[in-house]
């Protein structure tokens, strides 16, 4: 079965998250979809298994444009999706669920159902109990139902979303030689979808790369990995040296730091940060870089380790002790956390003017935020309520609502969604601050940005961590590696 | 009218300022239509349940303005009402505009009567008050206020730390403690509970001494002058806390939202726990003003019946504004007071008998129009102030 | 059952002659207003309907009288109100009676009738005009519901067969233990004397749920109450409280084939619920004594008083003389009827003072602390049967009375 993807578009809201994406999908392949966090490839997939519908754009299999309104719409054209968290029923057992979403009335033939599942099993190697309940299962073992129940429904081109997270290196060997034998001996097509670049090299034959939204290019596999490096985010854009600042006394010292949350576990952080430098955190999203920059901001105590700022042990002091103690944190969402819809920039100077009176003293308010705001270039008045203001000119208001002289600023997504022009000034306005002595530690999903302005980069990967202190490895190429797992 | 800078220039600035305030006023007209269409619905749809009970609208308008305005008596009956259900909505004013649902503000009412009555059982009544206190009148009743707003914000302080502590939502907690302070209320007076008096048959305490009475008018004797001047002393705090002092703003700012004002430094949960603490000791005096009431002079089974609940309608009809809270306040008074005489009129005039509920309906219904109205008002005519402005900041710029 | 039908027949006869007599007298003059504030909503199917029902009564039967009431006056119901201004209404509306019928309302009544020397105020079930401190304008009135709940016991006692019986009892105070201990008393006489067994092994259980009707979580449940008793093997259940569950529970049971009795309370058509496993039920007739009030009042001889009306033992469930009656459930055979009949007609010839007759309230009656209630041969007096103390005539104030107690042989406490 031949898939083709013909100019397929999608936006929500303001995000254009597939822009015009044709790509053709043979049988007896594996693909990969590459592609960062946010590039587009969870959308297009879910268009191409009837999930969503496209804005504009067709799906065609076999020369037959489908037209696709629900997931059983796509099954029934041969083409299944596996999802990152299999949608299965938990309460029942796995027979069952196998013959969930099948025609066959509303009594099931379960002796022939029950022989079907075995032959399959067998097949394919899979150990499953069918009577056992689905959530005694692990992810692994929920997914190999997954793919039985699809191919018993006749399944041809078969879509695995990230499939390798969170299962076990058997599971995944298991499930790569099923893929293989899929493909190879039964000519079906399969799709990988993956951030991994390692699971790519190691399953497919081909990969096609999308950055923002786009389709930029393809490669046949093996290839050599930076290639596909720069495919997914881009050529290395050289940016005016930025001049380092001589690094004082240490500001921020993590020792042997352990966090858990219920998705990860940090183990043994260790991190010293000095007086005007600059730590940039790559990552993909939850790979446990939120979770560091929360940790020694007070948010998020952690399990084990030491944190100290200018000496002094922080490590289960709360948010307040670290803002007493010169410690900033601006997060990514800048109207969720950080900035209050609904109050005017003046209320926001207001209340956050260090003051001792137990009333409101608006006339200095409205004498700074005036000074602020045209300090920092901020388009707006003191009487607009934050939420008028564009994003630019609301992340240059939470900057200028900083205090002055901190000792470690903290920020997430310094530039997310910003053009490049207010993307410099922010940065501009940030290395300032490392002349009165500020540290500053930034998560950022650009590389690029990460490699212009760090001194020292943090890479994180499913909770572990990679220091990159050799500004000659500090390129896009090899951060790209080690943000995709390659060590 | 294309200007470039910034600010306007000096020359610009009075027309600059005609325009901004034209430009508001057509920004607050929707916002002061919304109530407006809304209590026009709600009595275009009370006149039609009464038309269904039977009831002329006209009669039944006249009844209201007879049970609640008519007369000196019914007005000072209507402020008898009027005050404690304006104490704790001006209480509420604090904790809705902190985001917290007070919906245990009835249980901190009857707290705050229990704990009234206790210091008036310990002071006024008992032969050897606690620390061979003997207090005067004017003691005893001081004391018994600060033993209401002791209770009520006591109990208002558990509701709020089991929810910064615990992570009860305040209004699960609330019901909770409504509840407990309830039944707690009614063990006391009830099948011979610890303060009902011997061989009573009621379910209340005996009626207090009259050293425990507050000071009634000398023409009215139903109402206390005392009420209307603590009443009032609040309403001037509660405005100056709101508009003037910085713990307001926090509290503004983290009912916008929490996690932005916790990142800006403000101490939410120390704030939330103040918060209801305060309002809780208002409903306590509340609760007092409820059993000291010149004609009630004792605990009584139900000393709030539901007026905590009332006052939250009270708030969220006065959308957090204190200083809509004693009109509004003061509507519902009306409504309750002129809803009974109507209920009665009708029966005893006309022998129709409307449902005994439908004072609540009433209120209820303006409640739920207006803030209706609000809610087609934001979606269909968004008010500037909440219009995001494009990234390109043409808008803004141009004045 | 022929003397029955005369009765009513010289009734019938005497309503008409008095409403025909009595309309053309009928004038602007005659024209009186009367007030009655009902705790619960005047359709309570109980304690306040019974009330609500015999003010309209008075309005049918003396022309002229036009009833204005409140129902659910009560700080949970009506927040806005209290009794206060209820009356200041009533009064402006040209009330010149009003009946209180609560005994949560008999403080307040009594203060407030002092503001209003000109109007009569009846509080229904208090006792302050016993004791000579009400004002001059405050009377009380009350039904004789122990020879009610007496009838009720007995019935109770004609159709256990275990011998063990339940009463699901509100809340603990001198009427509610009155009126458990006539169950008893009631109970005991027919068990010895229709039944022919030893009257000391009859057990009465008494359970106090805490109030006069089942709050959630306040209360104890009524229901679980109920199942409880039967549980014990009590197959009949007595209500003492204003709600149903006892006849309901009776009823689920039954219908599981067990063999249980229930005997409501307070209204007259409780046994509606579940005729077949009724036994009767013992109500309230407040009409004729409404009636006396408020031509008293009319009539300008009306003097506050302390009434406690007992049944017209001619015909006790006469709507128009009986204060107090009993209904007989479906769930009695015709012998049952006749020695219930037997039974009644005693209890009337002993409060008529005739010959023969039966009063219960005689010594030897001890209670359940071994304190003695009446001596041997002695008669109890009214008020030490409305308080059930020994030491309630010669006491000078109501402080003095000793709390009410159960008679020795309930199972049960009044703590």
């Amino acid at each position: 079965m031949r898939v083709e993807l013909q100019q397929i578009s999608k936006t929500f809201g303001r995000v254009r998250a597939n822009q015009d994406i044709s790509l053709t999908f043979e049988e007896g392949h594996i693909y990969a979809v590459l592609g960062e966090n946010g590039a587009g490839k969870s959308t297009l997939m879910k268009i191409m298994s009837g999930y969503q519908a496209a804005d504009s754009g067709h799906v065609v299999v076999d020369g037959q444009s489908l037209e696709l309104r629900a997931p059983t719409d796509a099954i029934e054209h041969g083409i299944g999706m596996l999802y990152q968290d299999p949608l299965d029923f938990p309460p029942f057992t796995v027979l069952e669920n196998f013959i969930a979403g099948r025609p066959g009335g509303v009594f099931p033939d379960m002796e022939a159902a029950r022989q079907h599942f075995l032959e399959l099993t067998e097949r394919f190697g899979f150990a499953l109990d069918p009577d056992r309940y689905v959530d005694m299962l692990t992810i692994g073992e929920r997914q190999q139902l997954e793919i039985l129940r699809l191919l018993s429904l006749g399944v041809r081109v078969l879509i695995l979303d990230e499939p390798t997270t969170g299962i076990s290196a058997e599971q995944k060997q298991a499930l790569f030689n099923v893929l293989k034998s899929l493909a190879h001996d039964e000519q079906m097509t399969i799709i990988l979808v993956s951030h991994k670049l390692e699971d790519v090299i190691e399953l497919c034959d081909h990969a096609y790369v999308l950055r923002r939204g786009r389709f930029v290019g393809e490669k046949e596999i093996p290839c050599p990995i930076p290639q596909l490096v720069e495919l997914m985010f881009g050529k290395v854009i050289e940016r005016k040296e930025v001049p380092r600042v001589s690094v004082g006394a240490p500001v921020l010292e993590v020792e042997n730091l352990a966090l858990s949350s219920h998705r990860l576990t940090v183990e043994n952080l260790s991190l010293t940060v000095h007086e005007g430098e600059v730590i940039g955190l790559a990552g993909l999203d939850g790979s446990g870089q939120g979770a560091f920059i929360r940790s020694i901001s007070g948010l998020f105590p952690p399990m084990r380790g030491t944190i100290r700022v200018d000496g002094r042990d922080m490590t289960r002091a709360s948010y307040h002790d670290f803002a007493a103690a010169g410690v900033a944190f601006l997060p990514a969402g800048r109207l969720e956390e950080g900035l209050i819809a609904g109050m005017t920039l003046t209320e926001h100077f207001a209340l956050t003017l260090p003051s001792r009176a137990p009333w409101v003293n608006w006339v200095r308010a409205w004498r700074v935020t005036q000074e602020r705001i045209q300090h920092f270039n901020v388009k707006g008045r003191p009487n607009s309520p934050i939420q008028t203001l564009s994003g630019g000119n609301q992340q240059r208001f939470a900057l200028a609502l900083l205090p002055d002289n901190l000792r470690l600023l903290l920020l997430e997504h310094p530039t997310r969604g910003l053009d490049v022009e207010s993307a410099n000034y922010i940065w501009e306005q940030l290395l300032a601050r490392r002349e009165q002595g500020t540290a500053i530690i930034f998560i950022s999903a650009e590389l690029d940005e990460i490699v212009a302005y760090s001194d020292r980069v943090m890479v994180f990967f499913g909770g572990q961590t990679t220091l990159v202190e050799d500004r000659a490895q500090m390129t896009v190429g090899h951060l790209g590696e080690l943000i995709g797992g390659r060590m | 009218m294309q200007q470039t800078s910034k600010q306007p220039t000096s020359s610009a600035w009075p027309q600059w300022s005609l325009q901004m305030l034209w430009r508001s006023f057509l920004d607050m007209l929707p916002a002061m239509l919304a109530p407006l269409v809304g209590v026009v619905v709600a009595f275009g749809i009370i006149i039609l349940i009464l038309k269904w009970q039977g009831a002329d609208a006209q009669v039944a308008w006249d009844y209201v303005y007879e049970g609640s305005l008519a007369t000196a008596a019914k007005r000072a009956d209507l402020v008898a009402f009027w005050m404690p259900l304006a104490l704790t909505s001006l209480g509420l004013v604090l904790t809705f505009t902190a985001g917290l649902w007070n919906i245990g503000v009835e249980g901190q009412i009857v707290m705050g009567a229990i704990g009234a009555t206790w210091a008036i059982r310990l002071f006024a009544e008992s032969k050897a008050p606690p620390l061979g206190l003997e207090m005067g009148r004017t003691g005893i009743l001081i004391t018994s206020f600060i033993f209401a707003a002791i209770a009520g914000a006591l109990w208002a302080t558990v509701a709020a730390v089991l929810k910064t502590r615990g992570g009860v939502n305040e209004i699960f907690g609330g019901v909770a403690l409504n509840f407990i302070a309830q039944t707690f209320n009614m063990y006391l007076v009830s099948n011979g509970g610890p303060w009902q008096p011997a061989g009573s048959r009621a379910t209340e305490t005996a009626r207090f001494p009259k050293i425990a009475r507050l000071p009634a008018m000398e023409n009215y004797r139903r109402l206390s002058p005392t009420t209307i001047y603590m009443t009032l002393a609040a309403f001037v705090v509660v405005v100056v806390i709101m508009y003037i002092s910085r713990w307001g703003l926090q509290l503004r700012a983290q009912g916008k939202n929490e996690k932005s004002a916790f990142l800006l430094g403000v101490h939410t949960q120390r704030n939330a726990i103040a918060a209801m603490a305060v309002c809780g000791g208002m409903a306590g005096v509340a609760g007092a003003f409820r059993v000291m009431a010149p004609d009630v002079v004792k605990l009584t089974a139900t000393p709030s019946g539901g007026i905590g609940f009332q006052a939250i309608l009270v708030v969220l009809l006065a959308a957090t504004s204190v200083l809509l809270v004693p009109f509004v306040s003061f509507a519902f008074a009306v409504l309750s007071k002129g809803g009974q005489r109507m209920e009665s009129g009708f029966q005893w005039d006309f022998d129709i008998t409307l449902d005994r509920s439908l004072v609540r309906v009433l209120q209820s219904t303006v409640v739920l129009m207006v803030v209706l109205a609000f809610g087609v008002r934001n979606r269909f005519f968004p008010p500037r102030s909440v219009q995001p402005i494009p990234d390109d900041e043409e808008e803004i710029d141009r004045t | 059952m022929f003397r029955k039908a005369i009765v009513l027949s010289l009734a019938v006869v005497l309503i008409l002659s008095g409403v025909i007599v009595a309309a053309p007298r009928a004038s602007a003059q005659d024209e009186i207003t009367f007030g009655v504030i009902l705790v619960g909503p005047k359709d309570d199917h109980g304690w306040s309907q019974a009330h609500y029902e015999a003010g309209r009564y008075v309005e049918e039967n003396l022309p002229g009288a036009k009833m204005i009431a409140l129902e659910s006056l009560n700080s949970a119901a009506r927040p806005e109100t209290t009794l206060d201004q209820v009356v200041e209404d009533m009064v402006d509306q040209g009330a010149k009676i009003i009946f209180t019928t609560s005994a949560d309302f008999e403080v307040d009544t009594s203060v407030v009738a002092e503001f209003y020397p000109d109007v009569a105020f009846v509080n229904i079930s208090g006792d302050d005009a016993l004791w000579g401190i009400a004002p001059p304008n405050l009377g009380n009135i009350m039904g004789q519901m122990e020879y009610g709940k007496m009838i009720a016991g007995c019935a109770a006692a004609l159709k256990t067969e275990s011998g063990k019986i339940g009463y699901i009892g509100p809340l603990v105070d001198p009427e509610t233990v009155r009126l458990t201990n006539s169950v008893y008393l009631g109970a005991r006489y027919c068990y010895e004397h229709y039944r022919g067994m030893n009257p000391d092994d009859l057990d009465l259980a008494v359970t106090w749920i805490g109030f006069w009707f089942n709050i959630p979580g306040v209360t104890l449940d009524p229901t679980e109450v109920a199942n409880a008793f039967l549980d014990e093997g009590r197959d009949v259940l007595l209500s003492g409280i204003d709600t149903t569950e006892a006849i309901v529970v009776a009823s689920q049971r039954a219908a599981e084939g067990e063999t249980v009795w229930a005997v409501p309370y307070d209204y007259q058509g409780a046994c509606e619920t579940a005729p077949e496993i009724c036994l009767g039920v013992p109500y309230f007739n407040w009409g004729p004594a409404y009636l006396r009030a408020v031509k008293a009042v009319q009539e300008g001889t009306w003097e506050a008083s302390w009434e406690w009306d007992g049944p017209d033992w001619a015909d006790i469930n006469n709507p128009d003389t009986s204060a107090v009656g009993f209904v007989y459930g479906d769930g009695l055979t015709e012998d049952d009827r006749a020695m219930l009949d037997e039974f009644i007609a005693a209890l009337g010839a002993g409060a008529m003072g005739e010959e023969g007759g039966l009063n219960l309230w005689v010594g030897p009656l001890n209670f359940q602390d071994g304190s003695v209630f009446l001596e041997e041969g002695e008669t109890a007096t009214p008020k030490q049967i409305w308080y059930q103390a020994r030491n309630a005539e010669e006491a000078a104030s109501l402080e003095e009375v000793t709390p009410p107690q159960l008679l020795q042989g309930v199972t049960g406490s009044v703590e």
